[in-house]
This record gives C-alpha cells, structure tokens and sequence, in this order.
C-alpha cells in the first residue's frame, strides 16, 4: 500500500496525471479538429465545448471527437477536395467560355465598331462635305452677289448716265421745240404784224389814193 | 426530445450530448442535418459577457418550423409504442 500511495504521489505520476487531464486532451482536440476544413465551425466549437466538459472527463471525450473528426471532418474534406476540383474543371471551362465569349464580343464589337465608324465617318464627311459645299456656294454666291451688285450698280449708274442723257434729249428737244415754237410764234406774230402793217399801208395808201384821188 | 425540454432557451453541444445520452458522435451529426434542414439554428456566445476565460460557445437555437417538425415527430412517436418510453416526460 505504501508502495502504491508512494507511486500516486511520485513526481512521474503527477506529471503523468498533468500529461492525460491537462495538457494531453487540449493538445490532442486541436490536432483533432485540423481534420475538419478550414471554415468549418465545429473546429472553434469543439475547442470551446472541451472546456465545458469536467477534467475527468475529458481523455475519452476527446478520444471520442477523434471518431467523429475522421468520420464527418476528414468527409467534408474529401468532399470539399471533390468540390474544388469539380470547381477548378468548372472553372476551367467557365474560362474557356469565357475566351470564347470574348472573341466573340471582341469580333462583334470591332464589326459594330467599324460599322458605327463608317457611320460617323458618313455623317462627319458629309456634314464637312455640306459645310464646305455651303461654304463654297456661299462664297460663289456672295461672288455672284457682288458681282451681280457690282453689275446691278453699273447697270443702275449706266441707268442713271442713260436717264440723265434721255432727260436731257427729252429737255434738249422739249427746248428746242419750245425755242422753235416761240420761234414761230414770233415769227407769226411779226409776220401778222407785217400783214397788217402792209394791209395798213396798203389801206392808208388806198385811203391817201382815194382822198387824194 | 431534449431540443423540446425548452423550445426557446439555447442548447449546447456537450450538454445536449448529456441530457439526451446521445454520443457525440451522433449528435454532431444529427445538429449539422438539423441546420441544414432549417430545425435549428446556431450563434456564438458574447464574449464580452463571458465570466471565465474560455473560448465562446456554439449554441443551437430551435427555429420556428424546427419546432413545428420536431412537434410533428413528438405526434407521430406517442402512436408507436416503440417510443413509449422516449416519450413519456412530453406526455
């Protein structure tokens, strides 16, 4: 008996009894829970539940979340393997989609985009086309404006100098027919005049000729 | 059963592992089918309103059509005999 109270309280039983209730569980639950994956929840759980169970009896508990890691962490592994691999075989071909899906924007953009360039380019070409054409149309207008004024205003001067040459003909003739016509008048007058002068000397002479006859 | 002792209050694992006798290598599993189905649902302890020094627990909470199903299978158990016993404090 005294042997074995003297083997319960030897130091290689207290470090022994510290190993399997202390340290020993803990260190063996975190090695444990590295079966379930990463973002698993039972790994913090199970971490934190080992607290809640008595030191007593914690070896078996923990030897007991060694069986169900291996059974449900180390099968979510697996299976999350299985789904990353099914993934990157998703990927790969969402990628190789995907190129293909670009070549086909990039083609139908570079056919909508030449087409949307002629486009443009028609509507710019002919808007300079039509600015420049309205540009020179206006210039040879305004050429012809000037030139037009220019012959207008030589016209209407000519009009004018042939106006002014007319009137004056007109005047001239007006004038000279007037100059005539008192001319005339004159001349009728005088001549009227000389009639009756004549007639009254004629009289005057008969007159004289009868009284003196 | 044990989900149904307090169909509101919050459960954790271990002790739920107690109450129900169940091993945990069971119960684990049946906890994670339960979330997936939307029975229960689960939420971390605060940590500020932790009093020892310890990591915050997991704890599950059964949700409004958990306890509906779980009423469901507590219904059809009281008809089989086989359950009888399981049963009998839900009586």
């Amino acid at each position: 008996m005294a042997e074995l109270i003297d083997a319960v309280v030897s130091w290689p039983s207290l470090l022994l009894v510290l190993v399997v209730f202390g340290f020993a569980p803990g260190f063996c639950l975190r090695l444990i829970v590295l079966a379930y994956p990463r973002n698993d929840p039972r790994r913090a759980e199970l971490i934190a539940e080992l607290y809640a169970v008595p030191r007593i009896q914690r070896p078996l508990w923990v030897a007991e979340q060694l069986e169900v890691a291996l059974f449900e962490g180390l099968a979510h592994r697996v299976s999350a393997a299985l789904r990353r691999l099914t993934g990157r075989r998703r990927a790969r071909a969402r990628a190789g989609d995907r190129a293909e899906r670009l070549k086909f924007v990039v083609m139908v953009g570079a056919v909508a985009g030449a087409w949307v360039g002629v486009g443009v380019g028609v509507v710019v070409g002919a808007g300079v086309g039509a600015g420049a054409w309205a540009w020179v149309v206006a210039r040879v207008w305004a050429m012809v404006g000037v030139v037009a004024g220019a012959g207008a205003g030589a016209g209407a001067v000519a009009g004018a100098v042939a106006g002014v040459v007319v009137w004056a003909v007109v005047m001239a003739v007006v004038v000279a027919v007037a100059v005539v016509g008192a001319g005339a008048g004159v001349m009728a007058v005088a001549g009227a005049v000389a009639v009756a002068v004549a007639v009254a000397g004629v009289g005057a002479v008969a007159v004289v000729w009868d009284w003196a006859g | 059963m044990t989900l149904l002792e307090d169909p509101t209050g919050q459960h954790w694992g271990y002790e739920l592992s107690k109450r129900s006798g169940v091993r945990s290598g069971v119960l684990y599993p049946m906890l994670t089918r339960m979330l997936d189905e939307g029975w229960v649902e689960d939420g971390w302890e605060d940590p500020t309103t932790l009093r020892e020094k310890r990591p915050p627990r997991r704890y599950y909470e059964l949700t409004d059509e958990g306890r509906l199903a779980l009423g469901g299978v507590l219904q059809q158990a009281r008809t089989e005999a086989r359950f009888t016993g399981l049963i009998g404090r839900f009586a």
